[in-house]
């Protein structure tokens, strides 16, 4: 039944499987729980059941996690093919699948145990902010393509849905220890028990503390050091046919942050503007699952969540309200039918300076959504064709919907060949509408320096996507598995900048300039195509590989700073990760990532860079693991984005770290 | 679609990296014994077994922790790879033909479905501390302390705690927690 947990795992309307799927080697690992999940079906194929999904699925699990030497989430998703990460400050990245990689990448949906953490105020996911402690995933599911039928609109491009443990397998005391010279200095500890027969809880706190990266251009320090403190609670129950889980968490980050905005009086037309950044916030969620019969799941989840960003130029609070019903069931011996409802609540409130400032400052949106999906057994096991459509109404852009169509063919038990034909909408935000930012100062005449400010606009349609895919996986021997997708997007309705008559304006920030608007409009226009070939090889019982490439063409027929342009993506992407278990206890893994050049604006370049990570670990007694990783051993710095708004570029360069891992 | 000179960085690139993974294995043996193994269900009841030693406690002395089969089936040899798990702290021994079965040593019996007049078997051991395991829910039915039972294609357990208390044995809530069945 694990097939119908729907928001609990992302793909469960898609992907009956996941984490289950298991190499024998690692079955004297498992505990009692896991074991008595294992389907024993899939236990000699492994990710049988995920090579049957039709979708561009990946997983990347605890363990991969721990192998990369990741040390957070934007930095693991690294091992997925076709995402992008790029990391643009020591607290800041960009991440984006199939193209678009922008400070805010607008087309991509990620949620946090089904609580979506896509930000309602600039579209996009505030990374610095999201950071759930490694130690408490259980696994990231990657979607590439659109998931608008399921998860609704913003999930134009992918979906990443980050799945933490249940408080059933973290039972017992665990901390970890862990002092590095760029990321990765923290103290984690988590406990974890009964609470009674059928119930189990899991508590846990974590401070970690980054140093800062280099400036791109001066090659000094960003001075962006930040700390972060978070704290969780999970409950989880289940007895007979009814599962309940309670998720808790608060965080408090702060950050050094450097900006460099337009200024009409300093000769080179930016000014310093140095401003400590002070997030927090947190959630509480609650979802229940019944089993009305075997086939038939009813599951009902609700959350709250806040966060605040203070800064001296501007403070954000957003809340979010949701509650959503699933339900799926067979409708009939060759139908499997899922439905939903939700309703969320947004609530918005800004306080600004001149520089980037919200009109009105507070909002309160609503938005109501239901869909449907059936997914018919043409041919039983052989030959299936999934249709749903998701319907909703948002007080951004009115009605959407959102439908989707794909077939999944299934010769044998190790081929699948899929295809699919899918709408998805990126719907406008509170910035779209309601902000403006002011970009540079501008000369308008000799020695008269303008503002050239953008503006969002009222009454602009959602941007939309009709995307079509295909894909194949085999399972080629019990040890080797590939997989490929192509995918060909077709965008229309794009926000872009559309210029303004100048105009006089005045501010206390500014005085009183002449003003240039950029105005945010409907009329811009993009294809993109390419493919994604991932492969797992189990080489020997101690070795395994797994190798990723990623094409990516993007024709953009019109750039303006509301679209990202296509030279913020790297064309070209391989990963290759190696997992060695050289001696009895011991783990060596390899991670190689290259990326390929960037071309940001016209007159600025960005070389491709090749990095290495290596990580060696020791299981040194029973429940305590020492590992020692290095990661961008290859170049002493390398830049992987053009710089965000206000920001510098910045470099990336080696750095080492220690930990120490104990379970009692 | 992929000019020269990217060709040419990126096959670098990956020589470089096939070079570096695959050093590797040359550098020490590798432990296969799993490899031999070709049943995976075996393996699954291999790997409960082992958790099972975890799980149980004992009285008196588990170290050497012998566990024994009576079983003509793959199940002995699927037990075997438990050996490779031994540390310092802990010993496995595996005893896999019949004989060994009734050895007074044995911590753990497993009892194929094979073997004639099961029960009686299990009743028999439970006059020792010794965890009999066998297979479907009638072994726990007739005094056998843990079975596994089949349930949507997975392996499950049934679990028989007075049989166990009986003898001396304590078992965890833990192994309790995921059995389908307990009998009290």
């Amino acid at each position: 039944m694990r097939k119908l947990w729907l928001t609990g795992s992302l793909f469960s309307a898609l992907l009956p499987l996941g984490a289950h799927a298991v190499e024998s080697s690692n079955l004297f690992k498992m505990s009692l729980k896991d074991l008595s999940e294992i389907e024993v079906t899939s236990v000699s194929k492994k990710e049988q059941k995920a090579s049957k999904t039709a979708a561009a699925i990946f997983v990347i699990t605890h363990d991969d996690i721990k192998r990369m030497g990741a040390t957070s989430v934007p930095e693991s998703l690294r091992a997925a093919p076709g995402v992008n990460v790029a990391r643009a400050g020591a607290n800041e990245w960009a991440v984006s699948i199939r193209g678009f990689n922008d400070q805010f990448s607008n087309k991509l949906l990620v949620l946090i145990d089904g609580r979506s953490v896509y930000s309602p105020i600039f579209s996009g996911t505030f990374w610095d902010s999201q950071m759930v402690p490694l130690e408490e995933i259980e696994r990231i599911e990657v979607v590439r393509g659109p998931g608008g039928t399921v998860w609704g609109a913003n999930a134009v491009n992918g979906v990443i849905n980050i799945i933490t443990k249940n408080s059933k397998d973290t039972k017992g005391n665990h901390l970890v220890a862990q002092v590095g010279t760029l990321d990765g200095t923290k103290g984690y500890f988590r406990n974890g028990g009964d609470i009674n027969d059928h119930t189990t809880y899991r508590v846990f706190g974590q401070y970690e503390h980054g140093e800062e990266v280099k400036n791109a251009v001066t090659h000094a320090s960003a001075d962006d050091s930040y700390g972060t403190q978070r704290a969780g609670l999970r409950v989880d129950s289940a007895k007979g046919a009814n599962k309940w889980s309670l998720h808790s968490d608060v965080y408090n980050v702060n950050e050094d942050v450097n900006y460099v905005v337009p200024s009409r009086t300093s000769p080179t037309r930016l000014a310093p503007f140095p401003s400590d950044s002070s997030l927090m916030g947190g959630d509480i969620l609650g979802r229940y699952d019944h089993h009305i019969s075997d086939t038939n799941v009813l599951s009902l989840q609700g959350y709250i969540s806040h966060d605040r960003r203070e800064q001296d130029a501007l403070t954000l609070d957003s809340t979010t309200t949701e509650l959503e019903l699933t339900n799926t069931f067979k409708a009939s011996e060759h139908d499997e039918i899922t439905w939903g409802a939700a309703y969320r609540n947004t609530l918005l409130d800004s306080e600004s300076l001149n520089y980037l400032s919200f009109s009105p400052e507070s909002r309160v949106d609503n938005l109501y959504s239901a869909f449907i999906q059936d997914e018919h057994q043409l041919v039983p096991n052989e030959l299936a064709l999934t249709v749903g459509s998701k319907i909703e109404h948002n007080n951004y852009s009115g009605v959407e919907i959102q439908p989707n169509a794909r077939l999944a063919w299934t010769p044998t038990e190790s081929q699948t060949y899929w295809a699919s034909v899918s709408r998805a909408v990126r719907t406008p935000s509170q910035y779209s509408e309601d902000g403006s930012i002011a970009l540079a100062a501008v000369p308008v005449a000799p020695g008269v320096l303008g503002i050239a400010r953008q503006y969002g606009q009222r009454d602009v349609d959602a941007e939309n996507l009709i995307a079509y895919e295909v894909g194949a996986k085999w399972q080629l021997t019990d040890k080797l598995l590939t997989d490929v997708s192509l995918f060909y997007n077709d965008y229309d309705n794009m926000i872009i900048d559309v210029q303004g008559a100048p105009r006089l304006a005045m501010d206390p920030t500014f005085g009183i300039y002449p003003e240039i608007p950029f105005l945010g409009m409907n009329g811009g226009k993009a294809k993109t195509y390419g493919f994604e070939v991932n492969g797992t090889a189990d080489i020997t019982d101690a070795l395994q590989l797994t190798a990723g490439y990623s094409l990516l063409k993007m024709d953009v027929s019109s750039t303006s700073t509301f679209v990202a342009t296509s030279g913020k993506n790297p064309q070209q992407q391989v990963s290759l990760r190696s997992n060695y278990l050289f001696a009895d206890g011991w783990e060596w893994n390899n991670n190689f990532y290259w990326m390929d050049e960037l071309n940001p604006s016209a007159t600025t370049h960005i070389n491709n860079y090749l990095r290495f990570d290596t990580r060696v670990a020791w299981q040194a007694m029973d429940g305590v693991e020492l590992s020692l990783v290095g990661q961008n051993l290859l170049d002493d710095y390398h830049q992987e984005f053009g710089g965000f708004i206000y920001n510098n570029p910045v470099e990336i360069g080696r750095s080492v770290y220690a930990r120490v891992g104990v379970e009692f | 679609m992929m000019n020269v000179s990217h060709f040419s960085k990126l096959s670098k690139v990956l020589a470089l990296s096939i070079a570096m993974v695959c050093v590797a294995p040359a550098l020490s043996g590798v432990r296969s014994a799993i490899a031999s193994v070709s049943d995976p269900e075996a393996l699954i009841r291999s790997a409960y077994i082992y958790n099972f030693t975890k799980f149980v406690e004992w009285p008196g002395n588990t170290n050497p922790m012998e566990l024994c089969a009576i079983s003509p089936n793959q199940i002995g040899e699927a037990l075997k790879v438990i050996e490779n798990e031994s540390t310092s702290d802990r010993v496995y021994k595996v005893l896999a033909q019949a004989k060994d079965a009734v050895a007074p040593e044995c911590h753990v019996v497993y009892i194929d479905t094979n073997v004639r007049q099961v029960g009686a078997l299990a009743t028999a051991l439970n006059k020792r501390p010794v965890l009999t395991v066998g297979e479907g829910h009638k072994f726990v039915d007739e005094g056998g302390m843990v079975a596994f039972v089949k349930a949507d294609n997975k392996i499950k357990l049934a679990v028989n705690v007075k049989a166990a208390e009986s003898v001396g044995l304590k078992m965890d809530p833990q192994l309790l927690e995921i059995a389908v069945r307990v009998v009290k």
